[in-house]
């Protein structure tokens, strides 16, 4: 068994308006295990998105199944998978906070069902906050954030509830340098506290700081390793 | 034909029943023909998704179904009485049907049960992340159709056949039971002494049944075995008890043998209660039965059926004790107030 989530000939068709199918994802086999930082690099269009939808099961694939620690949660009557979904962080490529929130009440959303007392969750949520950077936002309408400060709120969100496998789609997109090093200073923390990171995009700065334990390419549908 | 909205109600939701249970149950027939859970191919993944959508719909059909069958209840006890001329309740409503509605009543309940029963598979096969009783509830699910149509196909024809100009005679169904002095106090040859003392000793089995099917950590098969079967059979039992000779105690007449006047407002619609009460007996046995038989060959489900049999168990007393106290409270007090018990 992995620890951690992984792919088995997964495949995923789309149908297009004339009818023919074309494959988003066609036979992706990987393993993206915990206590690591997995990057999938890609140009846009690739699938880079769909793949994570699908490694967090948001998705079903056409064929083959994601698993997490050796379960094949992609099969899962939807009941369980939401209730496994707990366990996973995702940071979306827009940050898709409620705008009525203040950045803190974003974060602390997560952290609700899960139990314990408001003054916990406050300063848990707001412990997120200060590792993100975002401390300064945290009273502030998430509708007013800029692209960067919502996906530091957002990533801020994604961690709050140490999540097993955090999943991050683009999360340097919006970040100037020194963003773009706050988000992966985070990203290798979660890495040594023992999740599995997958981080998905095309910045050249995920590369080039050299933070990935593995590195995939996605292209025509297919996940190969790089060195 | 009578148009009465609640009888239009009762269409609209039947055949939206009807659709939602033809369209699950063809995909019952597909798990059935072809799952392979080993395999994570297209088709085993697309009849997974399905699968899922159709215990949807077959939900949404059990919905629809159970309350179009207590709107058409409804409807005869106290809605269609005023327009059939000579009928007082239902069963004047259903002379006047030429004998459909009760047939219908009949498969509707068929259906109810075998609806019932998927569910409580449904129920625990969602226990499990990976759907181990997919074939059975499949299997569970084809039982429901023919009964459900049948159940739908008689209430339109006895809603077709229901007129508003012919006349009936509701009293003289019940009367004619009793013309005769010797029949008067039997029923399938019994004396209904008997039936009321056979209701009150085999309602005590049935409650200790379900007492020790609610109170137990694992109730064992034989103790199960024999709370479904009390509960079915308790059921038929308890109804004649109750219309041969505890209904008295609501109507104040000795020898009115009516179900149906039961429901009327005049005695405050205690045939809702009470005959409800039955239904969930009726449900609850077999259900914990179930249960009991895919516990035992699924021990990964063994934790969850045992949920599912106190759950029983406990419904099954609560309806018990409402029975009784509905039914028999009456006549206790009845005694009580006047020293003699009545007839």
């Amino acid at each position: 068994m992995t620890a951690g989530l992984s792919c088995h000939d997964v495949r995923l068709l789309r149908r297009a308006v004339d009818g023919t199918e074309r494959a988003v994802l066609d036979g992706v086999d990987a393993d993206f295990p915990v206590g690591g930082i997995s990057l999938i690099l890609g140009p846009t269009g690739a699938g880079k998105s769909t793949l994570l939808h699908l490694l967090a099961c948001l998705i079903r694939p056409t064929s083959g199944e994601a698993r997490a620690d050796g379960e094949p949660v992609s099969r899962w009557i939807t009941a369980h998978r939401d209730r496994w979904r707990r366990r996973v962080g995702i940071l979306f490529q827009t940050p898709s906070l409620s705008p009525d929130l203040t950045v803190l009440e974003n974060v602390m959303l997560p952290l609700i069902p899960r139990g314990g007392g408001l003054a916990e969750i406050r300063r848990r949520a707001g412990d997120c906050l200060d590792r993100a950077s975002a401390g300064h936002l945290a009273g502030l309408p998430a509708a007013i954030l800029s692209g960067g400060e919502g996906q530091r709120a957002a990533l801020a969100r994604a961690i709050a509830a140490e999540p097993r496998f955090l999943i991050a789609d683009e999360p340097t997109a919006h970040q100037d340098d020194d963003g773009a090093k706050i988000v992966m200073d985070v990203f290798l923390a979660e890495r040594d506290r023992g999740a599995a990171v997958i981080v998905a995009g095309h910045d050249h700065r995920l590369l080039s700081a050299g933070f990935a334990d593995r590195r995939h390419r996605l292209a025509a549908g297919r996940l190969t390793p790089l060195p | 034909m009578t148009r009465h909205p609640l009888l239009m109600g009762v269409a609209v939701m039947d055949g939206l029943s009807l659709l939602f249970l033809i369209a699950s149950a063809l995909t019952a027939l597909r798990i059935l023909s072809g799952w392979t859970p080993g395999s994570a191919d297209r088709r085993q993944i697309e009849l997974e998704t399905a699968a899922e959508g159709a215990a949807l719909h077959a939900r949404i059909a059990f919905g629809f179904f159970a309350v179009s069958t207590v709107v058409l209840i409804a409807a005869m006890a106290n809605a269609l009485p005023p327009i059939v001329p000579g009928a007082m309740c239902g069963t004047g409503v259903l002379q006047a049907t030429d004998g459909r509605g009760g047939r219908a009543l009949l498969f509707r309940l068929l259906g109810l049960v075998a609806l019932y029963l998927w569910r409580t598979t449904e129920d625990l096969n969602r226990a499990q992340p990976e759907s181990p009783l997919a074939v059975s509830q499949a299997r569970a699910l084809l039982l429901a159709p023919p009964a459900v149509f049948l159940g739908v196909m008689d209430t339109v024809r006895a809603a077709g056949a229901l007129s508003s100009h012919g006349p009936v005679s509701c009293c003289a169904v019940i009367y004619d039971q009793v013309r005769s002095v010797t029949g008067t106090g039997r029923t399938a040859g019994i004396p209904d002494g008997v039936w009321v003392w056979g209701f009150v000793a085999a309602g005590l089995l049935l409650l200790g049944a379900a007492g020790w099917a609610a109170a137990a950590w694992r109730p064992s098969r034989s103790s199960v075995r024999l709370l479904a079967v009390a509960a079915i059979l308790w059921a038929p039992v308890a109804a004649i008890a109750l219309v041969r000779a505890l209904a008295a105690y609501h109507y104040g007449v000795l020898h009115h043998h009516c179900p149906w006047c039961l429901f009327l407002v005049d005695h405050y619609g205690v045939g809702y209660p009470l005959f409800g009460a039955l239904a969930i007996i009726v449900l609850e046995g077999p259900a914990a039965w179930v249960a009991a038989g895919i516990g035992r060959r699924h021990p990964a489900i063994a934790e969850s059926a045992a949920i599912r049999i106190r759950r029983s168990g406990r419904r099954i007393v609560i309806a018990v004790l409402l029975f009784f106290l509905l039914s028999a409270g009456p006549a206790i007090l009845w005694r009580v107030r006047f020293g003699v018990w009545m007839g």
